[in-house]
């Protein structure tokens, strides 16, 4: 083993269990602000990953994304959302909590299964480490044009509707006695008078 | 021959369907125009009818006539493919007579016109092809259709109870159906030849085993329809509730599609499982004569009592059916045509009766025979002919079955003595409790209720003329019944030969009740021949 | 790389119809920024011409000679022409229910149109899709145009209540298809193109693909959520419930379209390797969705969360065809996902129809309707009978065309599992009719004694009216003219090389099946039932 491999086999260590445990934080603390600042850590330490694997440009684009815009969204939103609520504990909570459990730890013995029993078909090519930037773009308009192209429309979409949802209407001011407005709603009426959110009482499941 | 090539029965079963889409548009003030029109489009089709089976028929052949095929939708091997042979042709121009009839008793319909002369029409046109077509897939076509017609007329036009009971139909009905469906497309990917063409299906050389169930799948879709106990309930609720008119296309054809579908299929597709099944059809048509006579007797409801009675005569066609002999199954279509003849009548009467008494329930009649002396005369007629006075058509038919079974040489002796037996009870239980209900509506005392809060009126023109008209033939075929049997005689002769060779050559471990060993008494001397 | 070589292996005329919807998109964003409200006017016109344009350039393309254009990320064949051109033509049905509603609800009908446009599109592409990143993008764009459609009526809380548990629960599902996605990527050794994807599956010939295996359930999960599958389903009824009743519309029949072509796509080029186990996962999908969605269907008392159920059963019997995997089974899913898309879009149209007219859309305040709206009766009766499969509707050809394709194939418990469960879909949508048709005067609801003068001069109902006649007259006749369309849906099989490998693959190691053997547990079950 050369220097540099050891170098790497401890960094992934490390990366992997700052990602396993940040991660884990995310899930298990109540905090919701701690959540979403170790949420941050996740997404460093994976992006530390892709660095270890030659990989600058995605390490990059998931700092600048994840970690610049995504996070950085989620931390305003709960900031923004200035409304702290008393937490209930939920009756037999710890059911629920043994049970996502056990799914999780059955999806994790079946994945590595599946992972250390399969014969993974390398490629061949050498990577190309920091040339990835040339590269991608090539791609991107050679034999990716059409994605690439369609991404456009759909964040062009996304952009509308994103306004959309964001904008005020033209809603011609009702008086205020008028308390139950049409407008900006469905022309049915509800079902019942149930808080959103409830399933209704004729639903099997 | 230009005539002999003219689409006859194409041409006879879009009729009333077409006119029937024309039906939103014409103008109906008063509400009297509407029943003109479907009238006389039900007369120019029966008059077709009767025209096609002069012109383009003959009674000698016994394969099919009038045939018409054309492609419908190749992919599916789906066939436009009708035809009339000596089964179908007396049913179909059952069918044309009772609608027609049925069209002119629905004179006092007066709630939603429109939809009921539309779904009239269109019941028409789907009975008509379920008796003429010659393609498994569009006879189970046509059989579904019937579905929403008689569901819509049953629950909009019914008594109290309509919409249970036109469920119930439904219900009964479109399960039923889904083994017709099962049944057709096993039998049409059988063996190499990918075909739905009934008699290319006849033709087919399926092994014993696979008769057998798809006889079964048949026999369960068809009991629903003819009725065989225990698939009859659905019957009492549908005929219990319907209004005169849907009543007579209930009895009058409804249940003939299911004794004219055994024969069509399980007789003649399917000749080696009929051998087995026959002995238990025996047992159900005794079944259905005794115990629906009986339970007839108990009812308090006149549609009821008759609806139990329609059963009870349906009983004859299975055995008729299941008797192995020539005279068995004539007497088994007699019975069909006859019964729909007879329960029309009745239907149609009950009816006329309950317009003017607005009851059914028979304690709350009595003595409305002095006010009604037409209804009570016409009614007593059909009675007697109903349960099957000599010189009616009932009483041939019942007769032809019951000797044709007792000559069966299918069945022991003992079997056939037991049988023969019981079927004579139920044709005792018979005038008990048609007489009595005679007695109880129309003789004793009068109801003095009754007789103050309703307008008993006598019966009027048309309602004469109706019974009239079914009576004629009632009456015609008991006194010379060649003139009906010739229509089919070489079809079910050809048919019963074909049973025949079949049960007997073929199969020689299957003797027929060999499952049952305690009724295969010692041959006597005395054997049927 | 060789920029002017590359241009003229682009082959980018095959994505015209794409070209031409992107472009009606931008002039109705753009006409719809410079002339403001004024533009309602003109708006959804333009975007039904265009799309009607994207059509015309699809037919145009049928057989085209080199259909697979950017360097193999699209594939231009039969297949996927039928497809988006079924997808093209459920947004076109769309427009014109969406213009009324959309005014009445205040909202603005040009984004509204744009978003669907966009939703289009991806569909398009998803169903053309070739390699990968492809097939995620389109699916992405058709997924997050759906959510934002969904929670258009953004004032309303069951509509953000729906919005938000369809983006949580689309993007789960989401991912796990790309983590399944990325599993192919590894498994292959970093190809893209399903093509050689599925190559490098044949040429590694591993005994236990586990890795396929996990791989193929991921994507699996992504597609049956797409799709409605049970037990993918959840989310169905809520969000049919919350949305923007034309958004319903669209969903359920262009989104669904979408999905299915992707699964053929996707499990028929990657995953011949463990054919036997797709197979298997999707008749288990198949049973569950059939029987879950009809007989949930029963219970429901709103008439968007009934054609939810309605719509996961509908997809278990197109999942029929899938699994079935024969040119006829591929033929009949087609022919059935064309004929769904009449009935199902006629049938929304009249639940918008009425929603707008009374304010809701609760089964029991339809009953009466009949005295009060009789075409709208008629319209919602036809495409409900419909999809229950009643002849002579078109529904019932391409549940026939279905069990045929099944039955032909082998697939006896999934027909049977078919045949009772649309029997049993035959009740609750019956029980809709009834409630239209045979409701008293008596018993009609409030909605019904207050209802609004009919009316189809107000803005935005003259097309919804002449889309809903199209719509019902397409249901009515399709079946019977279905020629056509059965001729459309077998040429798309055929002429596709994709499905024809697959087919011949199929059939190659398949030994002539012994019938009776295997008909025989079939039937035996028939009469356990």
């Amino acid at each position: 083993m050369t220097l540099a491999e050891g170098v790497q086999l401890v960094l992934f260590g490390l990366l992997a269990a700052l990602v396993i445990g940040t991660a884990l934080g995310v899930v298990l603390l109540s905090n919701i602000v701690y959540s979403a600042f170790l949420l941050g850590g996740v997404f460093l330490s994976i992006s530390g990953l892709y660095v270890l694997l030659n990989a600058g440009f995605v390490a990059a684009a998931q700092i600048l994304i994840y970690v610049g815009a995504v996070n950085v969204l989620i931390l305003f939103g709960i900031m923004l959302v200035n409304k702290s609520q008393p937490f209930t504990p939920v009756r037999r909570g710890w059911i629920r909590l043994i049970a996502t459990g056990g799914v999780c730890l059955g999806l994790f013995a079946l994945l590595s299964t599946m992972i250390l029993g399969t014969s993974w078909q390398l490629s061949t090519e050498t990577p190309v480490g920091d040339g990835a930037t040339v590269l991608i773009g090539m791609h991107f308009f050679s034999d990716f044009l059409l994605p690439f192209e369609l991404a456009s429309v759909l964040l062009l979409m996304a952009l509308v509707g994103a306004i959309i949802l964001a904008r005020r209407e033209f809603v011609p001011d009702e008086p205020p006695t008028d308390a139950i407005s049409d407008a900006l709603k469905l022309p049915e009426r509800p079902r019942e008078l149930v808080p959103a959110g409830r399933e209704g009482s004729e639903s099997p499941e | 021959m230009e005539l002999a090539q003219f689409p006859w029965l194409t041409v006879t079963i879009f009729l009333p369907i077409t006119a029937a889409l024309f039906i939103p548009f014409i103008p109906d003030k008063d509400g009297k125009t509407l029943r003109w029109y479907a009238l006389i489009v039900g007369l120019i089709d029966f008059v077709l009818l009767v025209a096609a089976f002069y012109l383009g028929y003959d009674f000698n052949d016994s394969g099919l006539q009038l045939v018409e095929s054309y492609t419908w939708v190749p992919q599916l091997d789906l066939k436009w493919s009708v035809g009339a042979d000596g089964l179908s042709m007396p049913l179909i121009l059952l069918t044309g007579f009772i609608s027609t009839l049925a069209i002119l008793a629905s004179w006092p319909v007066t709630l939603k016109p429109r939809l009921f002369y539309f779904l009239i029409l269109a019941m028409y046109s789907g009975q008509l092809g379920v008796f003429a077509v010659q393609d498994m897939l569009l006879f189970f076509f046509m059989w579904e259709l019937e579905l929403i017609p008689v569901y819509l007329l049953l629950s909009i036009w019914g008594g109290k109870k309509r919409l249970y009971a036109a469920t119930k139909f439904i219900l009964y009905t479109a399960g039923g159906s889904l083994f017709i469906l099962v049944a057709a497309l096993a039998m049409a990917f059988y063996g190499d030849v990918v075909s739905f063409d009934m008699s290319t299906l006849a033709a087919k050389d399926y092994t014993v085993k696979f008769q057998l169930f798809m006889y079964a799948a048949f026999l369960v879709a068809y009991a629903v329809k003819l009725p065989i106990f225990p698939l009859h309930t659905w019957l009492p609720d549908a005929h219990g509730e319907a209004t005169a008119p849907v009543h007579m296309l209930l009895a009058g054809i409804l249940l003939k599609m299911g004794g004219y579908a055994i024969i069509r299929m399980n007789l003649g597709m399917l000749p080696d499982a009929h051998a087995v099944f026959a002995p238990i059809l025996v047992i159900f048509g005794i079944i259905n004569i005794i115990y629906a006579a009986l339970t007839s007797f108990a009812q308090r409801n006149l549609k009821r009592k008759i609806a139990y009675s329609s059963i009870s005569h349906m009983g004859f066609v299975i055995i008729g059916i299941a008797s192995f002999t020539n005279l068995g199954l004539s007497g088994a279509v007699l019975q069909m045509v006859s019964h729909g003849l007879i329960g029309a009548s009745l239907f149609f009467l009950v009816g006329a009766t309950y317009d003017r008494t607005h009851t059914l329930v028979l304690n709350e009649m009595g003595g409305v025979g002095k006010k009604m002396p037409k209804i009570f005369a016409m009614f007593t007629t059909c009675s007697m002919a109903s349960l099957a006075l000599p010189g009616m058509s009932g009483f041939v038919a019942e007769l032809m079955v019951f000797v044709g079974f007792a000559t069966s040489d299918a069945y022991s002796f003992t079997f056939k003595l037991i049988a023969v037996m019981l079927m004579a009870v139920g044709v005792i239980l018979t005038p008990i409790y048609l007489l009595t209900m005679l007695r109880e509506i129309f003789y004793g005392p009068e109801n003095q209720e009754l007789i103050e809060h309703e307008a008993l009126i006598d019966a009027e023109p048309r309602e004469v003329f109706i019974i009239a008209c079914l009576l004629i033939p009632i009456i015609g075929f008991g006194l010379y019944p060649k003139m009906l049997t010739q229509i089919y005689d070489t079809t079910t002769i050809s048919l019963t030969d074909n049973l025949r060779s079949r049960a007997f050559a073929s199969t020689e471990e299957l003797q027929p009740l060999a499952f049952l060993p305690h009724l295969q008494a010692p041959e006597l001397p005395i054997t049927a021949d | 790389m060789d920029f002017t070589n590359l241009a003229s292996q682009l082959n980018a005329g095959i994505i015209l119809p794409e070209g031409i919807v992107v472009a009606t998109l931008l002039v109705v964003l753009v006409g719809d920024l410079i002339a403001g409200r004024a533009s309602t006017r003109w708006t959804p016109y333009a975007t039904m011409a265009g799309l009607s344009l994207a059509i015309v350039a699809l037919i145009y393309q049928w057989d085209t000679a080199t259909p697979l254009s950017f360097l193999g990320s699209f594939m231009g064949d039969d297949l996927s022409i039928v497809f988006r051109g079924i997808i093209v033509l459920s947004a076109i049905a769309t427009v014109p229910m969406s213009i009324r509603y959309i005014e009445q609800s205040g909202t603005s009908l040009a984004e509204f149109l744009v978003i669907m446009m966009t939703a289009t599109l991806g569909g398009m592409f998803l169903s053309g899709a070739n390699d990968l990143v492809t097939i995620f993008v389109a699916l992405e764009t058709l997924s997050i145009s759906s959510y934002l459609l969904t929670g258009y009526m953004k004032r309303d809380p069951r509509s953000n209540e729906a919005a938000l548990k369809y983006l949580l629960i689309g993007a789960a599902s989401s991912a796990i298809f790309l983590y399944g996605m990325s599993l192919l990527y590894g498994l292959s050794g970093g190809k893209m193109k399903l093509l050689e994807i599925s190559q490098s599956f044949v040429a590694a010939d591993s005994d236990a693909p586990i890795g396929i295996i996990v791989a193929l359930v991921f994507v699996i999960a992504g597609i049956a959520f797409k799709i409605a599958a049970v037990p993918f389903h959840q989310w169905t009824p809520d969000v049919y419930e919350g949305s923007p009743t034309p958004v319903v519309a669209f969903l359920s029949v262009g989104s669904k379209t979408a999905g299915f072509a992707l699964a053929i796509r996707l499990l028929v080029a990657v995953f011949p390797v463990v054919s036997e186990q797709w197979h298997f996962v999707f008749t288990a999908l198949a049973i569950l969705s059939m029987v879950l969605g009809n007989v949930v269907a029963l219970a429901q008392t709103s008439m968007k969360r009934l054609l939810a159920y309605s719509s996961i059963a509908q997809a278990g019997f197109l999942m029929i065809g899938l699994v079935v995997g024969t040119e006829a089974g591929y033929s009949s899913m087609i022919f059935y996902l064309l004929i769904y898309l009449f009935m199902n879009l006629g049938g929304f149209t009249c639940v918008i129809l009425f929603s707008l007219r009374t304010g809701t859309d609760q089964i029991s305040e339809y009953s009466g309707l009949y005295q009060k709206d009789p075409l709208l009766t008629l319209c919602l009766s036809i495409c409900l009978l419909s999809l229950g499969g009643i002849p002579p509707l078109a529904g019932f050809f391409g549940k026939l065309y279905i069990f045929w394709a099944g039955w032909q194939a082998g697939a006896y418990g999934l027909v049977l599992v078919g045949l009772v469960t649309s029997v049993i879909s035959i009740y609750y949508y019956i029980r809709v009719v009834k409630m239209m048709v045979v409701k008293e005067p008596q018993e009609m609801s409030d909605a019904i004694s207050n209802y609004p003068e009919v009316r189809w001069d107000l803005p935005g109902l003259r097309p919804l009216q002449v889309s809903l006649i199209l719509a019902v007259v397409a249901t009515s006749l399709a079946g019977i003219l279905s020629n056509p369309l059965f001729t459309l849906a077998n040429n798309s099989v055929s002429h596709t090389p994709l499905l024809q490998a697959a087919i011949d693959q199929q059939q190659a190691p398949k030994a002539v099946v012994p019938p009776v053997a295997t008909i025989a547990p079939a039937v035996t079950s028939v009469a356990q039932r």
